[in-house]
């Protein structure tokens, strides 16, 4: 079976590297898959799990707080602004995140004119980011 | 002549400083590892969002954002990054001459400064200081990165900046860090127009190679030897490879003249022969073992579009930039204060060594006037 290269490279560092065979993440309008001898392309991505499918049909969960992909020449780039495999997650930290994320926003919308000092962007950008990672955490323990 | 005394403690205390700046030394080269290793990690980011930002920027034309407007004002925008503290030699004090070199007027100039030291000496000298970063010179995250160009973004926006630069020490290597300045602010060669940016592609590719020559020229004239034998060789090379496309190309022009020659019809078969099992002479199959040159050369699928994909491609591009200086200044600075501070350490030997000479020589000159004054009082006696 064909593969395809796919880096994942955060500021820090180059979190994850491996051939695969299909890739599939959330672009700004649905999501996407990606495989093999793909067309060059680029893609602007949604904090996700990206999901990592091998050749021998095992799949891996990656998370991602967005950024942007490059298709090319039969290799994936992903840019995310921050990216972590399941063992990288803080599992802790991000159910502390959760849970200040979703109180902020509880309190935001009970009253969106008094509490103006929240800023429901960040909060809820906190949020998806804390699901993203607890959900890719959750899927080698299961 | 100082007394024992005095030196004795003159000893001491040059010894105890000599502790401090050994330990500041090694401080500073655990960090620095550290910082090199982040600077490092940051590379294929920063470098692969260059080129996105490059192919992107290709595929666009007309495109407007807040990011590429220019602004019609007088005033500029700096962003100074300096230490947060001192004891690391001239680093701090490089960049300061760095940026008095580029700030053309004072009252002009805006300043947005990361590190004690820098928001201490620019406001001593007068200048505007519209936001400080204190306390984070030496460790700097991404999330600083994005709030500060978040903070740049909006002040550029508002149209009251003609341009942001920045200005920060880029780490060449433990013992070597530059100062540098480029235009964060309206990002340049992104411009809509595609003359332009043929223009731009083809300057850039020149002052590529031309650098390359000078590099070359520099190994020369550093002892490289044999560097000029492979200059020769290059052109050499390129020379044949000139006239191997010139050979080709002429090649093909010949074998162009007998496919416009009409073939007799009876060679050509048309369909599959089941009893010869010949493919018909009209499919030409070798076509496909290759990829086509339009294959290759297939332009970017962009998602959603490529407007959109550059207006959300800009603001990380901005703080990509401002994050990768931020790891060079943390690294020089760190450089900086180990290479200071060894030199500091040596120069505490050295000073002791020459106290503890001095010490002794007073003790023994002590001794001698000493056991003179005692005979001289025996002789005196008789």
């Amino acid at each position: 079976m064909p593969t395809i290269k796919l880096e994942v490279v955060s500021p820090d560092a180059v979190v994850y590297q491996a051939d695969i065979y299909m890739l599939t993440v959330k672009a700004a309008d649905g999501e996407i898959g990606v495989m093999p001898n793909h067309l060059p392309m680029i893609a602007s991505i949604i904090p996700c799990a990206m999901r990592v499918k091998y050749e021998d049909g095992r799949e891996e969960l990656i998370a991602c707080g967005g950024g942007f992909m490059e298709v090319l020449n039969n290799k994936i780039t992903v840019l995310a602004s921050c990216a972590e495999t399941p063992i990288q997650i803080d599992v802790l930290r991000a159910e502390k995140a959760y849970q200040r994320a979703e109180e902020r926003i509880k309190k935001f919308k009970s009253a969106p004119l008094v509490n103006t000092e929240i800023d429901i962007d960040r909060a809820e950008a906190a949020l998806q980011r804390a699901i993203v990672r607890l959900k890719v955490a959750k899927s080698v323990g299961a | 002549m100082a007394s024992l005394q005095d030196i004795r403690r003159r000893i001491r205390s040059v010894k105890s400083i000599q502790q401090i700046t050994k330990a500041m030394k090694m401080v500073a080269a655990a960090r620095l590892r550290r910082a090199q290793q982040a600077a490092v990690a940051n590379k294929p980011f920063a470098d692969k969002m260059a080129e996105v930002v490059d192919s992107v920027a290709a595929n666009v034309t007309g495109f407007k954002h807040p990011l590429l407007e220019t602004h019609d004002a007088d005033k500029e925008l700096f962003l100074i990054i300096a230490a947060d503290k001192g004891l690391a030699g001239a680093y701090s004090s490089n960049i300061f001459k760095e940026a008095v070199r580029h700030i053309p007027d004072k009252e002009k100039a805006d300043l947005v400064v990361i590190g004690r030291k820098t928001e201490e000496h620019f406001r001593n000298r007068g200048y505007h200081i519209v936001k400080e970063y204190l306390g984070i010179s030496e460790r700097p995250t991404f999330d600083v990165a994005k709030a500060i160009a978040e903070d740049l973004t909006d002040r550029y926006e508002s149209g009251e900046y003609s341009a942001v630069h920045i200005i920060y020490a880029r780490f060449v290597s433990s013992m070597v860090n530059v100062p540098e300045t480029f235009q964060l602010l309206p990002f340049e060669g992104l411009t809509g127009d595609e003359e332009e940016k043929e223009l731009t592609r083809a300057e850039k590719a020149g002052a590529f190679i031309s650098h390359l020559k000078e590099a070359a020229l520099a190994r020369v004239s550093l002892g490289g030897d044999d560097w000029e034998a492979a200059m020769d060789r290059a052109d050499a090379e390129d020379a044949a490879a000139r006239e191997r496309a010139e050979d080709e190309a002429a090649e093909a022009a010949a074998a162009e003249q007998p496919v416009e020659a009409p073939k007799p019809e009876t060679e050509k078969k048309w369909f599959f022969d089941e009893e010869t099992e010949e493919t018909p002479d009209s499919i030409d199959f070798s076509a496909y073992d290759e990829p086509l040159e339009e294959f290759k050369e297939e332009p970017f699928i962009f998602l959603p579009n490529a407007d959109d994909v550059l207006g959300a491609l800009l603001p990380q591009y901005l703080i990509t930039m401002i994050y990768a200086a931020q790891l060079q200044a943390a690294a020089s600075e760190l450089s900086s204060r180990m290479t200071a501070m060894s030199s500091a350490t040596d120069n505490a030997q050295e000073l002791t060594r020459k106290l503890d000479l001095l010490y002794n020589k007073v003790r023994q000159a002590n001794i001698t006037r000493e056991i003179t004054e005692i005979v001289g009082g025996a002789e005196a006696l008789k």
